[in-house]
């Protein structure tokens, strides 16, 4: 089945030509372990698609439904109170630990947080021995070292996007949040891949700048199908 | 198609006064349904919010026709939802049934019952994608959006070829790991 894999994507995704498509479709009639993996990669194709699509109107139906919730459910009767005074001495003891806790920063959120930056080689020319290297002082925290390595490389080459949104991360690294915008916005409001994590660092570099109301614009557009969705939703609180 | 797919409909276009009238005809029965079943007031609110996310995610393609009352669909989905969280809690099974005060017909049932499974495949298809490894998580998401493929790959600094052999690795490597998942395995036995 493994050598049949690439041939089941490309006929998924509409890529074989004609007569490609006519030989694997006599296949698939020929094959029943071929149809019943195509069929099972057609399913998660679908699954996925539509979730990455969901992902996009979540965070507005999301808000709606909270918002509906907190009206309908304040408007009828508490049905708790008795219990809510039972709890509410050990609560109040652990919300004096989690405060003393806190106070120490064992809780909080580092929103500055970098990802990885994956060091496959992957373009085949000149620039993956640079794209390496600034990948190694990335991961290392050298930032002024992939800020200057990639700042050549997007010169370089402007379309990829990659290249663009790691020296943004570089620039937040380097503690440059002006810069780190400056170079963000672009991607932040395209529709690149990037798109959704560069709003998230958007965002951050916004809320060091003292620019909390744009900052919680771009935290709120970050959505679900983003790593960073569930930082973005604490830094959107924290913003409020 | 049933008329009550105007609920489905006031979700997808996030529809305050529509979503207003769906916590208004059922947020009363899933709050007797869980308060009776070792749950409060705040988590049937919990419950029914991700209730009615889930519908919104399995009908985001435009393609999902009710054919059951939604009452019985949105009560199946939280009746499920409560069920795994009072097992995520350890707690015990249920005091009551949690179909007293409902009155569900058996094709009805069916019904919803096989939209509230197909709301499980795909969550666990999306949890089974957020365990691989950054780079596959990366490539699936991309090419799974509206953009074309060389303009992906042009973005995230591959070449054409190696996002296309990558991807289906990675479909291959998503493919099995579901295979493996015990709700998979199940349909298949």
């Amino acid at each position: 089945m493994e050598h049949y894999f690439e041939h089941i994507q490309d006929y998924l995704d509409g890529l074989l030509t004609p007569e490609e498509r006519h030989v694997f479709e006599q296949e698939l009639q020929r094959n029943a372990a071929l149809r019943e993996e195509t069929n099972h990669q057609r399913e998660l194709h679908a699954i996925i698609g539509k979730h990455r699509r969901a992902a996009e109107g979540l965070p507005a139906l999301q808000e709606t439904l909270r918002q509906v919730s907190d009206k309908h459910f304040a408007d009828r009767p508490a049905l708790k109170k008795r219990r809510v005074i039972t709890w509410l001495i050990p609560v109040a003891a652990a919300a004096c630990l989690l405060v003393a806790f806190n106070f120490f920063g064992w809780f909080t959120t580092d929103f500055n947080q970098l990802p990885e930056m994956s060091l496959a080689v992957t373009r085949g020319d000149a620039s993956d021995t640079d794209y390496e290297e600034a990948a190694r002082a990335f991961n290392a925290t050298d930032y002024d070292r992939s800020a200057k390595l990639l700042a050549a490389l997007v010169q370089r080459d402007t379309t990829v996007i990659r290249y663009q949104f790691f020296l943004g991360l570089s620039h937040i690294g380097q503690q440059d949040y002006h810069r780190a915008a400056a170079q963000l916005r672009s991607i932040a409001d395209g529709p690149s891949v990037f798109a959704d994590d560069a709003r998230y660092f958007m965002a951050v570099a916004l809320w060091h700048i003292g620019n909390e109301q744009q900052a919680a614009n771009y935290a709120k557009q970050v959505t679900v199908s983003s790593l960073y969705y569930e930082k973005a939703e604490k830094l959107l609180r924290k913003l409020q | 198609m049933h008329p009550d797919q105007r609920y489905i409909n006031y979700l997808q276009q996030n529809d305050r006064k529509g979503i207003t009238e769906i916590y208004q005809q059922f947020a009363g029965k899933v709050t007797r349904m869980i308060c009776h079943n070792n749950g409060d007031e705040s988590d049937a609110a919990d419950v029914l919010q991700e209730a009615l996310a889930a519908i919104y995610r399995l009908s985001a393609d435009g393609k999902f026709t009710l054919t059951c009352p939604f009452e019985a669909f949105l009560i199946t989905v939280c009746k499920r939802k409560w069920l795994n969280a009072l097992k995520k809690k350890s707690i015990s099974p249920v005091t009551k049934s949690l179909d007293d005060g409902f009155t569900i017909e058996q094709h009805e049932e069916t019904e919803a019952r096989q939209y509230a499974e197909q709301i499980e495949r795909e969550s666990t298809v999306m949890q089974v994608l957020e365990t691989m490894g950054e780079k596959c998580r990366e490539i699936i998401r991309a090419c799974m959006g509206k953009q074309h493929q060389e303009q992906v790959a042009e973005q995230l600094g591959l070449t054409y070829a190696y996002l296309r052999k990558k991807k289906s690795e990675c479909m291959a490597q998503l493919g099995k790991l579901v295979r493996a998942h015990p709700l998979f395995k199940q349909e298949e036995r």
